[in-house]
């Protein structure tokens, strides 16, 4: 039992030069003397890092246990299924290009809906069972704590989305040729990053809830504002108050749904004057809209590090 | 040991996955982002014309016949000819030419074999008698003065007949002179590419008060406008090519006209209806005119005209409607235009049903202030945006249409809220707009749009 876990965790980045990690101690704290700064920096990094790690392993594990990966991967293969079969019964170039479109607007609904139910409890649900007081008994900081549990269930939902993805895309390489596999993956990690991003906005909420209802409230209420509020609200301030180019483009980053749509609708041109004219009059180009997708995943896992320091266990 | 399987199982999978998504995504190539689906038109000519004197030689090699009569220059040949005589042309002659004697026919074998070439200077046929007739030849070399207005077939007579003719190396291919009965047909008018701009080019056929005149199955190309109109009247224009142009067809003050069959692309403009009456545009193909001014058909200033069957695609506007009156515009196909229909100034009661409206960025531009219909009392148009309910299986929806309303309008105002499109707060409000009347929006409305297109065929243009 011991020897597997070890391979488990080797299986992870060698982030501490390729040594055996003997994971099941907890990790060394600054006990071999703190004579030099630079070394009890080193080995602070280190520790964080291996921390990290562990929670990681640990959370994506519970993840999987709980089915969440799997559910993942069945909702997106129905998901991608079903447009592909709906959208590619009469398959030909401008189909394609239809059926794309419709993960970006059907998809608009759906991932950030999974992601945020998947994270709103990683925080205040550890807080309601214990496990999380029992965490940060352990010499873990808080960062390893927030960034683990991100990314264990990241690994989780996400690769249990692209698992169900790739479903679909077996059937529309089927209909449409190999060619397409290109434009179709690239939706599907558009997609992915995007639930990424929604993924941080979850545990943001659940960091800063006190209770996990409030969490789930906070979730529900991120989901109604990106998914339609924010644009609503956007497309009447631009009709009103006669904003600049630029106020759309924030408008734009301001929202990872909105990103995750348009970087999905460029590369479909199913309609004529499509959608990559306008991003491109407003500066919003292929590579700002996948640096503002990655501040997404940053920024909240970031709040939700800082938030976690301020709350009372 | 099953769950820790399930789980080194599922990670494998997922990075298995996750490296050829990648490679996916690099390997495809990335620039098809932009454009818009190509409109696929097989052009019923050449791309290029390719003329060649070399067979014919130098010109004045050739000669003139009337009958066994022969004579050195074509002009001496027509100078002898009496009423009803066809002077024959041989080889490469000279012109200017001028017919001053009634009935005589001008004939060659066929336009490479027989060849009138001008001096590059006014023009090079004048037809001064009634009931002329020139064909089979290739009249060439006209002046370049448009203030001149230099033709190579000037028609100063009535009943005059070009046919089956070649016009090239010309600022105006036939010009018609106010008089009536002229007849152009299977011509082909290649104007100078040499002259940069269009608009110092001639047309190619110019109508001035000629009325009821035909023109058919002609092609041109090259040229300022195609075909002409001006206080011409009772004209029938049907099967002409029209391609490379300012505009196909050009109509000013030009009333009961007829426009058939016509065939007009990569133009600035298909077909240009201005400051009309009572036309009568049926049939034509309009096709990838996307110009400086880029409409399918522009309609400025005509009233009581009909505009029927036919096809507009690929253009910018497929149809442009300005300060026009009482017109009737049925059973058109409205295909892949960035604008359908564009209506602006007042035009504001056309009588519209039986059009589909397909694939077109806009299908409806609609500067009105109030709102109003495209529908007849039981039937109206096909739109591809709409999602028609038709409960009773009539062919006809029972919701209503608003093919233009408040976000089209905030997206044509502010280009950039387009990048909301089919955004689910966009799709929300166009959905509110287009078939519920909570808030009648100034626009056009088909109140009983179509279940489907009223053109099976629409995807032809797609093969």
């Amino acid at each position: 039992m011991t020897a597997d876990r070890t391979d488990a965790v080797d299986e992870q980045p060698a982030t501490d030069g390729g040594a055996t990690a003997v994971v099941d101690e907890p990790p060394e704290f600054a006990a071999d003397g703190a004579t030099a700064t630079d070394l009890v920096e080193r080995d602070s990094i280190r520790s964080t890092v291996r921390g990290t790690v562990e929670v990681a392993a640990r959370e994506y594990r519970l993840a999987v246990r709980r089915r969440w990966a799997v559910g993942a991967a069945v909702v997106f293969a129905l998901f991608s299924l079903a447009l592909v079969v709906l959208g590619g019964s009469e398959v030909g170039p401008t189909r394609v290009g239809a059926v794309l479109a419709s993960f970006a607007q059907v998809g608009v609904y759906v991932v950030p809906l999974v992601a945020l139910a998947a994270g709103y409890d990683a925080i205040v649900g550890a807080d309601e069972s214990g496990s999380l007081e029992m965490l940060l008994a352990l010499p873990l900081s808080n960062l390893s704590v927030v960034v683990g549990k991100y990314a264990g269930r990241a690994a989780a939902v996400g690769g249990g989305m692209l698992l169900g993805f790739a479903v679909g895309g077996a059937l529309l390489v089927r209909y449409a040729g190999v060619g397409v596999a290109g434009a179709y993956a690239w939706v599907a990690l558009i997609a992915v990053a995007a639930a990424l991003a929604f993924l941080g906005v979850g545990v943001l909420a659940s960091a800063l809830a006190s209770e996990k209802t409030r969490a789930l409230g906070g979730a529900l209420a991120a989901w109604v504002w990106f998914v339609l509020v924010h644009d609503l609200v956007a497309l009447g301030a631009i009709a009103t108050f006669d904003l600049p180019q630029w106020a759309v483009s924030v408008a734009v980053l301001a929202n990872p749904a909105d990103l995750f749509r348009v970087l999905v609708l460029r590369t479909v041109s199913t309609t004529a004057g499509g959608i990559a004219g306008v991003l491109t009059g407003a500066g919003l180009s292929q590579g700002v809209l996948l640096a503002a997708l990655a501040a997404w995943i940053l920024v909240p896992v970031t709040a939700a590090v800082a938030a976690l320091g301020r709350r009372s266990i | 040991m099953t769950d820790r399987r399930i789980e080194r199982g599922f990670a494998v999978a997922v990075v298995a996955v996750l490296v050829v998504s990648v490679g996916a995504v690099v390997a495809a190539p990335s620039d098809d982002a932009a454009g818009s689906p190509e409109v696929a038109f097989d052009a019923p000519v050449p791309a290029e014309y390719d003329f060649a004197l070399s067979s014919v030689g130098e010109r004045g090699d050739g000669y003139a016949a009337i009958g066994d009569e022969r004579y050195d220059s074509l002009a001496a040949a027509v100078d002898a000819a009496e009423p009803g005589d066809t002077v024959a042309v041989h080889g490469h002659v000279a012109g200017p030419v001028s017919v001053d004697t009634p009935n005589v026919t001008i004939a060659g074998k066929s336009p490479s074999e027989s060849v009138v070439s001008g001096e590059a200077e006014g023009d090079v046929v004048t037809v001064n008698a009634s009931s002329v007739t020139i064909r089979d030849v290739w009249v060439r070399n006209a002046g370049y003065s448009t203030e001149d207005n230099d033709a190579a077939v000037w028609v100063d007579a009535p009943g005059a007949t070009v046919a089956d003719t070649r016009i090239t190396n010309t600022t105006f291919g036939v010009w018609v002179n106010g008089v009536p009965d002229a007849r152009i047909a299977n011509t082909t008018i290649v104007g100078r590419t040499s002259v940069e701009r269009r608009s110092d080019r001639g047309n190619g056929i110019q109508l001035w008060r000629a009325n009821d005149a035909e023109i058919a199955d002609n092609r041109i190309t090259d040229v300022r406008d195609g075909v002409y109109f001006s206080w011409s009247s009772g004209v029938v224009a049907s099967n002409n090519t029209l391609w490379d142009l300012r505009y196909g067809v050009h109509y000013m003050y030009s009333d009961r006209n007829r426009l058939a069959n016509n065939t007009a692309f990569d133009n600035d403009a298909g077909y240009a209806l201005m400051v009309s009456d009572d036309l009568e545009i049926v049939d034509n193909v309009a096709v990838n005119n996307t110009g400086t001014s880029g409409h399918g058909v522009l309609v400025k200033e005509v009233d009581h005209s009909t505009i029927a069957g036919n096809d507009l695609v690929g253009n910018d506007n497929g149809i442009f409607v300005y300060n026009s009156l009482d017109n009737a515009f049925r059973d058109n196909l409205v295909l892949a235009n960035d604008v359908g229909v564009h209506l602006t100034a007042g035009s504001v009661d056309v009588r519209a049903a039986g059009n589909s409206f397909v694939d077109n960025a806009d299908a409806m531009y609609a500067v009105v202030g109030e709102q109003v219909a495209w529908n007849a009392s039981d039937r109206g148009n096909y739109w591809s945006d709409a999602s028609p309910v038709d409960v009773d299986h009539d062919g006809v929806s029972e919701v209503r249409f608003q093919p233009d309303g408040t976000v089209e309008n905030l997206a044509r105002q502010h280009p950039g809220a387009r990048v909301f499109a089919s955004s689910p707060a966009f799709d929300a409000v166009r959905l509110a707009g287009r078939s519920v009347p909570l808030v009648d929006a100034p626009g056009v409305v088909d109140h009983h749009p179509l279940a489907t297109p009223a053109h099976d065929d629409w995807r032809r243009y797609y093969a």
